[in-house]
């Protein structure tokens, strides 16, 4: 009886262990702000993310100086005036899918994530709708958008410049998470 | 198999707590683990001035690849010049300069002041940046900076053998500078001038200097600036003084405007570091600005 509550147990653990996570190790987050004077749009591709399938957990990071502008000086201003980025370095979420994965492949379906999304130091709760596909090759693809208002998270904006830039960003996403079994 | 033996009941226990610390894992804060996979920073130190002069110094910022920096820097009369001159404000000298960042650490620029009617040209570049990461640091960013400078002015008081050779001047620099915190730089920089032409009081066509500059950030967009220029023993021409400057930079987006008050009426090195006519003790000061407005002509 004891031994068969000792490999039970084995077994068990085992499976916890071997869960199923999806990473990506990079795609593409643009953020886009349309204001009167000129539009500012900002591409990466160093996304880190993860989605771990069995507990429901998913992970993004961004480290903020990635973001690359069409001018120098705003990329620079950007760094330096708004985000701080030496002090606050990444912009990063962390939450969980409302619901399992549960995709056949060439299957796309729409979960929704609630968790905190970290900008400038600042954590919001957030609920945010991201479209999955998988793919032939078992690999998922994350697509999804949403806003943020920069004053939520403490980004302030000087009158003087108050024209050139929109109190509300809209940031869009796009991640090939791989299938893996431990990261 | 009966676990009856010590060992047995021993090694049980120990089981049950490497396999929960096991499941434990599988909930390990994701963040964490993706922060570990990131790309390091290399940590160079950026915007250690807002502008690539500190006032009138040179300082060492340059401009970024494919950026056009249209300058218009003025330097209106002497303060002291009083009430029918307008304390200064009726006179004025200008530099129009348009420079241009050949690459992300080297540029390139040409300017005209009005006072002797001067063109200059000039090349700079970053050397060394300052830089803090996991594998070391490098405490200072340098940047060498050279130019000439060419006189245009009509001049019937100076015949040379028919040339214009003594029309000429260059200046060099090692600028080295240090951000100590995100609103604390300062600099400092070996200078040396050479001046074709020898003015009374000169003892060598050379002037060796030692210029000092800081900023300190009062807000993200406004810092007070300052820079002084010694200038060596050895090759002061006591006819001049020492260049002083203290002022204000204000930025507003793609615009730096640089407001400052100095004894230098000369905005390029060949006049303000060895030929800096005013006294501050005196009165003989200069209200002047800077503007500067940045251009994106090549895209990324």
């Amino acid at each position: 009886m004891k031994y068969l509550v000792f490999l039970f147990y084995t077994f068990l653990t085992s499976i916890a262990t071997a869960q199923n996570y999806y990473s990506a190790e990079s795609g593409h987050v643009k953020f886009f702000s349309k204001a009167p004077l000129e539009d500012i749009e900002a591409k990466t591709t160093n996304v880190k993310a993860i989605i771990n399938d069995s507990t429901r957990d998913v992970a993004v990071l961004i480290p903020i100086k990635s973001f690359v502008f069409k001018k120098s000086l705003m990329q620079e201003h950007f760094n330096e005036n708004y985000m701080e980025s030496d002090r606050y370095k990444d912009a990063s979420f962390k939450g969980k899918l409302t619901e399992r994965l549960m995709l056949k492949r060439g299957e796309r379906k729409e979960i929704a994530v609630t968790g905190q999304l970290t900008i400038h130091g600042v954590s919001q709760q957030r609920m945010v709708t991201v479209s999955l596909k998988k793919e032939a090759d078992n690999s998922l693809i994350a697509i999804g958008k949403f806003n943020v208002r920069i004053a939520d998270h403490n980004i302030k904006i000087p009158t003087l410049l108050f024209q050139n830039i929109a109190e509300v960003v809209e940031i869009t996403f796009d991640l090939n998470l791989k299938p893996a079994v431990q990261l | 198999m009966r676990l009856t033996s010590e060992a047995g009941r021993r090694v049980l226990p120990l089981y049950f707590v490497i396999s929960v610390t096991t499941l434990a894992y599988g909930q390990e804060d994701l963040l964490a683990k993706l922060g570990k996979t990131l790309e390091k920073d290399p940590g160079y130190a950026t915007a250690t001035f807002k502008s690539t002069r500190v006032i009138n110094s040179q300082s060492i910022e340059t401009l970024s690849k494919g950026n056009l920096d249209f300058r218009i820097s003025h330097r209106f009369g002497r303060i002291n010049s009083g009430s029918y001159n307008f304390f200064g404000l009726d006179q004025a000298t200008i530099r129009l300069a348009l420079e241009y960042g050949l690459t992300n650490s080297i540029m390139v620029g040409v300017g005209r002041s009005s006072f002797q009617k001067t063109f200059d040209g000039f090349i700079k570049a970053k050397v060394l940046r300052q830089r803090k990461n996991e594998n070391g640091l490098f405490p200072v960013s340098i940047t060498w900076f050279s130019n000439t400078a060419v006189s245009t002015l009509k001049n019937g008081d100076v015949t040379v053998d028919g040339n214009s050779l003594y029309r000429y001047s260059f200046a060099h620099q090692l600028i080295i500078a240090r951000k100590f915190t995100s609103a604390l730089s300062l600099q400092v920089a070996p200078i040396l001038i050479h001046q074709n032409l020898k003015e009374p009081g000169d003892k060598s066509n050379d002037t060796y200097a030692i210029g000092f500059g800081g900023r300190i950030k009062m807000t993200k967009r406004v810092s007070i600036n300052a820079d002084y220029i010694y200038r060596l023993p050895d090759y002061q021409n006591k006819l001049y003084y020492n260049s002083a400057s203290m002022g204000v930079d204000i930025e507003t987006g793609g615009h730096v405007f640089q407001l400052h008050l100095t004894n230098s009426q000369g905005m390029i090195e060949q006049m303000f570091v060895s030929r800096t006519d005013g006294q501050w003790s005196a009165g003989d000061i200069y209200y002047g600005f800077n503007i500067s407005r940045q251009f994106k002509l090549r895209k990324k």
